[in-house]
């Protein structure tokens, strides 16, 4: 089964991907309530939300729960990009808004990790997933699902000893594309 | 890149350098490549990435980031119309939904709205029906600080929406930086903004979500509070169900703003007018100091939750100073020092964890803030020092005794009332003849039965005695019938064992049975009978039967005080102790010391070896010192009684335990809990396997050692055994006996620390009751009793109650204790602090003076009670303006709690924050502005 989520039936994860998608990004604005992109919560605690409610209220057929957990990830994933998109489209046209009845939202900047560019990090990623696409997967499940080594081992199916391998490989490599990408 | 053939290598290469020590991996590399650079250099920058790349990836974005993207482009309904409004243009987009600028359709009135339209999301059915009711009460709410709500609605496709007055302006900490506003003028501004919070929370509507961006100042410069309610006709109660049906917890759900959330809205706790409170003192927090009182900017919901519940804020000076002098603002100090003290108390009020200990309402936080402007006290000191002794008391549940007002010592000490052996010698010679004709059988029966008389041979095995009690106490009649003077002997015997059973009420049977025989065959002033009266005194005193004991040793005396000889002025010794005993018992401190020093003086005059007499006059005496507060000749008293009773009983023994327990209970009254700890074990172990639990000796020791245990913060093993101790007196002596008073009124201080005030008041008016029938209305224990329930009354803020208590106890004492007795310094003290909780200081300071001169008098240099006497009146003199002397008193208190308590103790940080007070008394009015 966890093959289904992670490798086997890539096509039947992302027709899912919608779903967990427009779930993740409700839960998200109902939570930000805050003033000037304070952030008040990790996704992972939204992606246990939403698979509670998820697993609740659709009649998605969730092969367990590591298979939701792939998806999440991928929703975050995905989202934060258009997210960065529609960023970069505002700063473009965009002037300062006044002061509203409710407390302008400035956009974040990003996440726990300032100075984190999402787009270009999507970017290096698709690069790294041509070279070995379970260590894309890996870095999915980890930073944008929030997930323990031990879980992303779960829900990929191997060794937790190769997960932390591979994680401490992508983070070099995409560091290293990060920070020199334009010479390579 | 990717087809570089050498990658699949490298990332080999590099897995097996990262399990090599970072400093071998180089080396290693080299080898293993085996001349291929390209590989090598592969591997090499990937290392290099590894060591800089620090936290990168490592924590997950947030949801903030997720659900950031439809600020940025949110639909824009400029143009359409809703209700009768048309919306203008859109003001601002947030979490919940997007404000347009709005005007009347019909242009009736060229008047502008805001009109907030609910996020799509959020338009549930419950919402929406939760919504329809909350804006009717906000329709209601009219102040001209609150922005007003005019009307609502749902859309045609379903969404909510509010029409709310339009306010012209900024948030007021954008205001008070552009306009450069000063520090009292903030303060004002701010009072406004609780003027209007205040009004709100008379109509029962809680904002929930005050930070400065729902804080408005119009361009006129008036305070407008915007969104008032809104955040609960919005709170998304997504949470809650789901989780529990998913066995997940899932904190955060709530819709709150963590910079201004209070501990209960962290927690999901219910949301009262004191949440409110919370959060304009962290809006106040930021104005004064411009920084924010908790970095939450990194961390997860339950790290957030965290460091809302549980962190201390810097005190607002400390927070602007650091500030200014990260600024490198060169009178960083000097502002921040506008804010030490008043300031800092006030804010730190308001942003109390606990509910209790904010403000009451808004308006008492305005008042506070009024009385610093106008220079006046303010209350805030008080009460954040209360909540440092809250939450010190979380911290460590020790602080016990010394810092309440309360004082209570009352535990169980006993008069050891040994058979009078001189006196028994002479009885039996005298009776020599009658003792010769005795029965075998009696004679058999009393030494079976001395046999195992708990007290003669120190191993009681109750059981068998009674047994053989009872059996030999239903022959007498029988078997002795022809023979009174042996069937005499017997009840002597048995009554002497019942006692030392602690069988009273059998005791004092036998002990008349015994006379009742004897009566008829001798003169009031024989030996034998004399011997047997005072024997049934004793029994009287050990049952509280205080007055007849009195009586009947006060017919004796003049019988034996004729007597010259040795035994005879021996005897005369005794009774002159028990006398003193029964008139100590009784009240009569100082007439008991009078007769109890006689009687030792007579007795160290007597040639012999007396110690086993001679420790019992000295424990008796030594209880006495302890009651006039005389503590250091009592403790020696008791070692003396110790040392000579080891002497003739050896180590072990019940009158050791006794005068140990004595020992103990002297120490308690100095409050020195840890000295009396051990002397109360040794007590009970040398009841140990002797006497039975519910043995009177017994159960007073455990008293006292539940009360010991109490006092050093063991709460559930005190309390585990003051409720034994209370049914083992109830079963000893019924309900109404002043040993049943004593456990009552101890374990009411127990109950009394839980903060169960009603319940512990009426333990201490129960015990008043027994007290005051059973022992009178002018006994020291009435006025301890009423005492205590004044100080009880005062914690649960019933002072005018209180105060007609303590009157009455602190009159008894002045009238019946000697000048200078410590229990009046216990009763001044508690009249002066409710004295000082009406802030009338000057009424205070005579009766705090009087504590301090009487403890720093009876007790030894440095001691915590003292200290604690001193702070409380450097305290008061400070109040009055009298700063040399309150400096001088608080400075000396606080070298005295630091040494006894230490640096983070409750009286210490109390004296400490008094001291920094009025050591930087706060400028002149004018001088105290941040620009």
């Amino acid at each position: 089964m966890l093959h289904d989520a992670s490798g086997g039936s890539r096509a039947a994860a992302d027709e899912l991907l919608p779903v967990v998608y427009d779930e993740l990004r409700r839960l998200a604005q109902s939570r930000m309530a805050d003033e000037r992109g304070n952030h008040t919560l990790q996704a992972t605690a939204l992606v246990h939300e939403a698979y509670l409610k998820l697993v609740d209220q659709t009649r998605v057929v969730w092969q367990n729960r590591a298979h939701f957990f792939a998806v999440a990830a991928k929703a975050i994933r995905r989202i934060l990009i258009d997210h960065a998109r529609a960023k970069r489209s505002a700063k473009r046209g965009g002037d300062d808004a006044p002061l509203s009845l409710d407390d302008a939202l400035t956009v974040p900047a990003s996440s726990g990790d300032p100075g984190l560019d999402f787009l270009a990090l999507h970017t290096a990623l698709e690069k790294l997933a041509l070279e070995d696409s379970v260590k894309e997967q890996v870095v999915e499940l980890r930073f944008f699902g929030g997930l323990t080594g031990k879980e992303t081992a779960e829900v990929l199916g191997v060794d937790p000893r190769t997960v932390d391998r591979y994680w401490q490989y992508a983070r070099a490599w995409l560091y290293r594309e990060l920070t020199e990408g334009a010479d390579e | 890149m990717s087809d570089d053939p050498g990658r699949p290598f490298a990332a080999d290469l590099f897995a097996k350098a990262m399990d090599l020590a970072p400093h071998a991996r180089s080396a290693w590399l080299i080898e293993a490549c085996a001349g291929d650079d390209t590989l090598r250099a592969e591997v090499e920058s990937l290392l290099a990435a590894h060591r800089s790349a620090a936290d990168f990836l490592n924590t997950p974005p947030f949801d903030a980031d997720l659900g950031a993207h439809e600020s940025i482009a949110p639909e824009d309904l400029s143009g359409r119309t809703i209700g009768s409004y048309r919306l203008v243009r859109m003001l601002g987009s947030g979490g919940t939904g997007t404000v347009y600028l709005a005007e009347r359709a019909d242009a009736e009135f060229e008047k502008h709205v805001a009109v907030k339209l609910i996020r799509r999301g959020m338009d549930t059915d419950h919402i929406i029906a939760r919504f329809q009711n909350e804006r009717r009460l906000l329709a209601a709410l009219e102040h001209a600080g609150i922005a007003r709500m005019i009307d609502g609605g749902v859309t045609e496709d379903g969404r909510p929406y509010l029409i709310m007055e339009y306010v012209e302006g900024v948030p007021i900490d954008r205001y008070c930086d552009t306009h450069d506003v000063s520090l009292r003028e903030r303060i004002a501004l701010f009072r406004t903004v609780c003027d209007a919070v205040h009004h709100a929370h008379r109509n029962l509507i809680v904002h929930r979500d005050i930070k400065p961006g729902n804080v408005f100042v119009s361009t006129s410069g008036e305070v407008k509070l915007l969104d008032f309610g809104i955040a609960k006709v919005l709170d998304v109660e997504t949470g809650a169900g789901e989780a529990s049906s998913g066995g997940v917890t899932v904190t955060g759900l709530r819709m709150m703003t963590p910079r201004y959330a209070s501990p209960e809205q962290a927690t999901g706790q219910p949301i009262t007018t004191a949440t409110d409170v919370y959060s304009l003192g962290i809006v106040l927090y930021e104005l004064l100091t411009g920084t924010r009182p908790y970095d939450l900017a990194t961390g997860s919901a339950a790290e957030i939750e965290r460091v809302i519940r549980e962190e201390d804020p810097a005190r607002p000076s400390a927070a602007l100073e650091k500030r200014l002098r990260d600024a490198r603002d060169q009178g960083a100090s000097r502002r921040a020092r506008a804010l030490t003290g008043d300031l800092d108390n006030i804010v730190l009020k308001a942003m109390s964890k606990a509910p209790p200990d904010r403000y009451g309402s808004a308006e008492q936080f305005a008042d506070d803030l009024g009385r610093y402007l106008d220079g006046l006290p303010v209350s805030a000191r008080a009460h954040t020092l209360r909540y440092r002794a809250a939450k010190f008391l979380r911290r460590n549940r020790a602080l016990a005794v010394a810092g309440a007002t309360v004082f209570v010592l009352l535990v169980g000490a006993t008069a050891i009332t040994t058979t009078l052996y001189l006196r028994s010698e002479r009885a039996l010679t005298e009776a020599e003849s009658q003792r010769r004709k005795a029965n075998r059988v009696s004679e058999f029966l009393q030494e079976r039965m001395s046999a195992v008389d708990p007290v003669e041979t120190q191993s009681g095995d109750e059981v068998t005695v009674r047994e053989l009690l009872r059996e030999a106490a239903d022959r007498i009649e029988q078997d002795l019938g022809e023979d009174p003077d042996v069937a005499a002997a017997m009840h002597r015997t048995i009554g002497n064992t019942y006692k030392n059973l602690g069988d009273y009420a059998k005791a004092e049977e036998h002990r008349r049975a015994e006379i009742a025989l004897l009566e008829p065959m001798f003169a009031d002033d024989a030996p034998a009978l004399i011997d047997a009266r005072l024997a049934l005194g004793r029994v009287l005193f050990e049952r509280g039967e205080h007055a007849a004991a009195e009586s009947l040793f006060r017919e004796l005396l003049p019988l034996v005080e004729n007597d010259d000889s040795e035994a005879g002025r021996a005897l005369v010794a005794s009774v002159y102790r028990d006398f003193g005993d029964v008139r100590m018992a009784r009240g009569a401190y100082e007439e008991g010391r009078e007769w109890l020093e006689r009687g030792l003086a007579l007795r160290r005059a007597l040639p012999g070896e007396r110690d086993e007499e001679l420790a019992g006059d000295l424990n008796s005496l030594g209880l006495l010192l302890v009651r006039t507060g005389n503590y250091e000749p009592a403790v020696t008293h008791f070692q003396e009684a110790i040392e000579r009773m080891k002497n003739v009983r050896g180590d072990h023994h019940t009158f050791i335990g006794q005068i140990e327990n004595n020992l103990g209970w002297g120490y308690g009254h100095q409050e020195r809990w840890e000295e009396a700890l051990p002397h109360f074990r040794e007590a009970l172990a040398n009841y140990d396997g002797v006497l039975a639990n519910d043995h009177p000796f017994a159960l007073m020791a455990r008293g006292n050692f539940a009360q010991a245990l109490q006092s050093v913060g063991d709460w559930e093993e005190a309390e585990r055994v003051y409720l034994e101790v209370i049914a083992g007196f109830r079963s000893r002596y019924g309900d109404r006996h002043a040993n049943v008073g004593h456990a009552l009124n101890n374990y009411a201080m127990m109950v009394d620390r839980r903060e169960d005030h009603d319940a512990a008041a009426a333990l201490y008016r129960e015990a008043l009751g027994i007290y005051r029938e059973q022992l009178g209305d002018d006994h020291p224990y009435v006025a301890v009793a009423r005492h205590n329930l004044a100080g009880v009354l005062r914690s649960a803020g019933q002072g005018a109650e209180a105060e007609k208590e303590c009157r009455a106890a602190l009159a008894l004492r002045r009238r019946i204790l000697r000048a200078g007795h410590p229990d009046i310094a216990r009763s001044t003290e508690l009249l002066g602090t409710l004295h000082t909780d009406r802030g009338e200081f000057r009424e205070a300071e005579p009766l705090l003076n009087e504590s301090f001169a009487i403890r720093k008098e009876a007790l030894p240099a440095g001691n915590a009670v003292t200290a604690y006497s001193e702070l409380l009146l450097g305290l008061c003199l400070f109040e009055l303006g009298r700063t040399q002397s309150a400096e001088e008193h608080l400075a000396r208190a606080r070298e005295d709690l630091l040494a006894a308590h230490g640096e983070d103790d409750a009286r210490t940080l109390q004296a400490r924050a008094a001291l920094d007070r009025l050591r930087n008394a706060e400028p002149p009015v004018g001088n105290g502005e941040t620009r």
